[in-house]
C-alpha cells in the first residue's frame, strides 16, 4: 500500500530545496560583482533579480516548521527538485540577455550548464558579456561538483550523507559526508590554482592575448574542463585557441575531473598500489586504451587527416573530450558529422561510457562497467563448470570487495537504464528525420552529459527534441534514483492513503 | 576534524538524552578518543600530495599521447 | 581559313585581357567555406577572400597575429544593438602575419562590435605543418570598417525589482528570527 507523504515530509523536502536556493543566492553574488567590476550593467541587474528570486524563495522555503530529520527519500527527492528548479531561476540573467528565441532554449542551456553536459542553443556567443560567460561557466562548475557539496558545505549537517547517495555518490572518501566534501572542495581548489596558472601562462606566454583575457580564458576553461562541462568562451570552442600546448593543459585538467575524488584521495596519499588495483581504475584504462586505438584506426581508415600529427592530435583530443564527457571540441561539428565507421563506433562507445563514479563526469562508469564485465567473466565461467557450483566474485575498490548479487544487479540495472535513455533519444531524433548515425551520437551525447555535437542540437532543433535532450541529460546526471523517487513520490502523494 | 561533528550529531540525535557515558559508541576513558582516531582517515592538507596527483594527471596526458602517436604511426605504416 | 585564324586571335586577346579578371579572387561567404572546407583548400584552389567581423582576442604571437573571423548577421548588427537572432556564430581563424597587419581596434565582443575587414590568403584545411589545424594564412588584410562600440542600458527597472525581492527576502529571514527569539 502506498502511504502518502505526510505534510511535514513535503515541509522538510520544501525547506531542504530552499537552502539550495539559498546557496546559489550565495554563489550568484560571484558573477553579479564580476558584472559590476567590468560594468556590464545589464547582466548586473539581472544577476541582481537572480540572486533576489534565489533569496526570496529560500527564505520562504527555509521558513517552513519541521520536526523531522531528513531522511534518504526527501533526499533524492530534493536533489531531483533542485537540479529542476535551480536551473529554472539561474536562466533569469540568460533569458534577459536576449541571446537566445525563447524560454526553452534558456532553459535548455541552464540544465546543459548545471548537468554538466555543454550542449548549448546559445546565439551569438561571440557577443556575449563576460559575467554572463562566467555565470554559465560557475553553473558548470557547481553542477558538476554537485549541488549536493554546495549544499553540505552550507552546513546542512547530519542530512549531507542522504543528499549525497541519491546524486549516486555512495562512498564516502572520509569518515562524515562533511569531511569528504571539504576535500573534494579541497581537490577542486588545489586543481584551480595550478591549472589557471598554467592556462593563464599559455595564453599570455603562447597565445599572446592580453593579461586580463589570459585570466578570463583560464578560468573559464578550468571551470569547464575541471566540471567535464565543455562549455566555451567562443563559438569555435577549443578549437579557437589553436594551440597544442593549451589542449594539453586543458586534457590533464579533464582527466582530473574524470578521476574519482577516491582515486584522488589514494593518490593524495601516494596509495600508488591500491589507485592501480582499483576495478575502477583498470577498468577506464582498458576502455580507454582499446577505444582510442579504435577510433584512430577509424580515423585513418577514412583519411580524415593527412600526416601522422594531425591525426594523433585530433583524433586524441576529440577522443579524450568525449571518454571524460567534457565535450570540448578543436574540430567544427560539421566535420565531427563526417566521423564514420570505427571513428563513429570508437567515439560513441565512449561518450556512453564516460568517466568514473564520484567524479565530475557522466556516463555509465567505468565502476559500473568493470562490475558487469566481471559478472558477464563469470557467466561464461559457470557455463563450463558443473551444474550448481559457486563461483565468487571478488573485486578490489577502496579495499577488497566481495560481489553481491545486489551490486551486480544494481550495476546492470544501471547500466540497462543508460541504454534504454540512449535509445529513446536516438529514436526522437529518427522521428524528426535525422540519420541513425547522427540520431545517436547527439542522444548519447546528452545522455551521457559529455555535449560534443554532430549539429543537431542547434537554435532551429525541434522542441521535443530540445526537451527529450533536457530529460536525458537530467536523467543521465541523476543516475535515475533521483527521478523514481520523484515520480514515487509525486504518485503515492495522488494515490497513496 | 570534519568528521567528528557529524558523528557527534547523529548520535545525539539517536540516543537522545541519555548520559554521555551510556552511549556505547563514544569512548568511555580518557585517552580512548585519540585511540579510536588513529585507525580513521583523516582529510589530508594540500601539500606534495597534491603535487603527486597534478604530476600524475600530466604524466597520463604525455602517456596518452604518446599511444595516440604510436597508433597513428603503426597506422600510417599499414 | 584567314578569318578562323583572325577569330582565334582575337579570343586569345580577350582572354589576355580578362586575365586580371581571372586572377581576382572573389569573395566568398564564410558559411560556404565551412559547408565544404575541402573545396577551398590550397594548394588546389591558391587564394581566397573573406569579409567579416574580427571577434575575440588578437593573438599576438611570433611573426603573426591569430584572431577569429565571423561573418554572420550579427557581424553587421549584434543583439546589443538591436540586431535580430539568427543562430549561431560562423567563424574561422585567421592568421595574419605582422607585415601586413594593422592596428584594428579592439576585437568584437560584448562592448564592440569588431571590426569589419577584407582578408585573403590560402584556406589551410587540415594544415599538416600545424597538426592539423584549419585557418586562413592571410596575404592582405584591409580594415573596411574600424570597430564600433556597442551601447547597454541601464537596467533600472531589474535593479529595482532585484532590491525589493532582497529585501522581501530580509524580512521574511528576519521574522523567522523574530519566530525562533519567540
Amino acid at each position: 500500500m502506498l502511504t502518502r507523504p505526510s505534510s511535514d515530509d513535503l515541509r522538510i523536502i520544501g525547506q531542504f530545496t530552499g537552502r539550495i536556493f539559498l546557496a546559489f543566492a550565495g554563489v550568484s553574488v560571484l558573477p553579479l560583482v564580476a558584472a559590476i567590476g567590468v560594468g556590464e550593467w545589464a547582466p548586473g541587474g539581472s544577476f541582481l533579480l537572480m540572486l533576489g528570486v534565489f533569496a526570496i524563495l529560500g527564505a520562504a522555503l527555509t521558513r517552513l516548521p519541521t520536526s523531522r530529520p531528513l531522511d534518504i527519500r526527501h533526499g533524492v527527492v530534493v536533489v531531483a527538485l533542485g537540479w529542476l528548479l535551480v536551473p529554472a531561476v539561474a536562466a533569469i540573467p540568460l533569458a534577459l540577455s536576449g541571446h537566445f528565441s525563447d524560454f526553452i532554449d534558456v532553459y535548455f542551456d541552464a540544465v546543459s550548464g548545471l548537468t554538466t553536459t555543454g550542449l548549448s542553443v546559445l546565439q551569438d556567443l561571440d557577443h556575449l558579456a563576460l559575467s554572463l560567460n562566467l555565470w554559465r561557466h560557475l553553473l558548470q562548475f557547481l553542477g558538476g561538483l554537485g549541488i549536493v557539496v554546495v549544499a553540505v558545505w552550507l552546513s546542512v549537517g547530519g542530512a549531507g550523507l542522504a543528499l549525497s547517495r541519491s546524486e549516486g555518490r555512495e562512498d564516502k572518501i572520509l569518515p562524515s559526508i562533511s569531511s569528504t566534501s571539504r576535500f573534494i572542495w579541497r581537490v577542486s581548489l588545489v586543481h584551480m590554482a595550478v591549472g589557471v596558472a598554467v592556462l593563464f601562462g599559455v595564453s599570455f606566454v603562447f597565445l599572446g592575448f592580453t593579461s586580463g583575457r589570459s585570466l578570463f580564458h583560464a578560468l573559464m576553461i578550468f571551470f569547464a574542463a575541471f566540471s567535464t562541462g565543455g562549455f566555451s568562451v567562443q563559438s569555435t570552442s577549443l578549437g579557437y585557441y589553436h594551440s597544442p600546448i593549451l589542449e594539453a593543459a586543458a586534457g590533464g585538467i579533464m582527466l582530473a575531473g574524470t578521476m574519482s575524488f577516491q582515486l584522488h584521495f589514494a593518490l593524495w596519499r601516494r596509495r600508488f598500489r591500491e589507485a592501480v588495483r582499483n576495478l575502477e581504475t583498470r577498468s577506464f584504462l582498458t576502455t580507454f586504451v582499446t577505444l582510442l586505438v579504435v577510433t584512430m584506426v577509424g580515423l585513418a581508415t577514412l583519411g580524415t587527416y593527412h600526416g601522422i600529427l594531425g591525426h594523433a592530435r585530433q583524433g586524441l583530443f576529440q577522443f579524450l573530450s568525449a571518454h571524460t564527457t567534457t565535450g570540448f571540441s578543436t574540430v567544427p561539428s560539421s566535420e565531427l558529422a563526417g566521423w564514420t565507421g570505427l571513428a563513429f563506433a570508437g567515439m560513441v562507445t565512449a561518450m556512453a561510457l564516460g568517466g568514473m563514479a564520484a567524479s565530475t563526469a557522466g556516463g555509465v562508469k567505468a565502476l559500473r562497467v568493470g562490475l558487469t564485465a566481471k559478472v558477464l567473466k563469470n557467466e561464461s565461467k559457470r557455463v563450463m563448470m558443473p551444474p550448481g557450483s559457486v563461483i565468487p566474485i571478488g573485486y578490489f575498490q577502496d579495499g577488497h570487495r566481495r560481489m553481491t548479487v545486489e551490486v551486480a544487479h544494481a550495476a546492470m540495472f544501471i547500466t540497462l537504464l543508460y541504454l534504454g535513455l540512449y535509445l529513446v533519444g536516438t529514436g526522437v531524433g529518427i522521428a524528426y528525420g535525422y540519420s541513425l548515425q547522427d540520431a545517436l551520437f547527439e542522444s548519447v551525447s546528452a545522455g551521457g552529459t559529455v555535449g560534443l555535437s554532430v549539429g543537431i542540437t542547434d537554435p532551429s532543433m525541434p522542441v521535443v527534441l530540445q526537451i527529450v535532450y533536457m530529460c536525458e541529460m537530467w536523467l543521465g546526471r541523476l543516475e535515475f534514483l533521483a527521478f523514481f523517487a520523484l515520480i514515487g513520490t509525486l504518485w503515492s502523494a495522488v494515490r497513496g492513503r | 576534524m570534519g568528521g567528528i561533528g557529524f558523528e557527534r550529531r547523529q548520535i545525539t540525535a539517536e540516543a537522545g538524552a541519555k548520559p554521555r557515558r551510556q552511549r556505547g559508541a563514544l569512548p568511555t576513558r580518557p585517552g580512548m578518543a585519540r585511540k579510536n582516531a588513529r585507525g580513521r582517515r583523516r582529510l589530508p592538507s594540500p601539500g606534495s600530495g597534491a603535487l603527486v596527483v597534478v604530476c600524475v594527471e600530466f604524466a597520463l596526458v604525455a602517456a596518452v599521447a604518446v599511444l595516440a602517436l604510436a597508433v597513428a604511426v603503426v597506422v600510417s605504416v599499414f | 581559313m584567314r578569318r578562323a585564324i583572325t577569330v582565334m586571335l582575337s579570343v586569345a586577346w580577350s582572354l589576355c585581357l580578362a586575365a586580371p579578371a581571372i586572377a581576382e579572387v572573389a569573395v566568398i561567404d564564410v558559411a560556404e567555406l565551412l559547408r565544404d572546407p575541402a573545396a577551398y583548400a590550397a594548394p588546389d584552389v591558391a587564394e581566397v577572400r573573406l569579409r567579416g567581423e574580427l571577434v575575440g582576442d588578437f593573438g599576438h604571437r611570433q611573426d603573426a597575429v591569430w584572431t577569429q573571423l565571423n561573418q554572420d548577421s550579427y557581424s553587421a548588427a549584434p543583439i546589443l544593438s538591436g540586431g535580430p537572432l539568427a543562430g549561431g556564430n560562423q567563424g574561422i581563424a585567421v592568421r595574419i602575419p605582422l607585415a601586413i597587419w594593422h592596428e584594428a581596434g579592439p576585437p568584437g565582443g560584448y562592448r564592440h562590435r569588431g571590426a569589419i575587414v577584407e582578408v585573403a590568403g590560402a584556406w589551410r584545411y587540415h594544415d599538416p605543418d600545424r597538426s592539423g589545424e584549419s585557418y586562413l594564412d592571410a596575404t592582405s588584410f584591409r580594415i573596411l570598417e574600424q570597430s564600433a562600440p556597442l551601447h547597454e542600458q541601464f537596467p533600472r527597472l531589474r535593479l529595482l525589482v532585484g532590491w525589493v525581492l532582497l529585501v522581501g527576502a530580509g524580512l521574511i529571514a528576519g521574522t523567522r528570527g523574530h519566530r525562533a527569539g519567540d
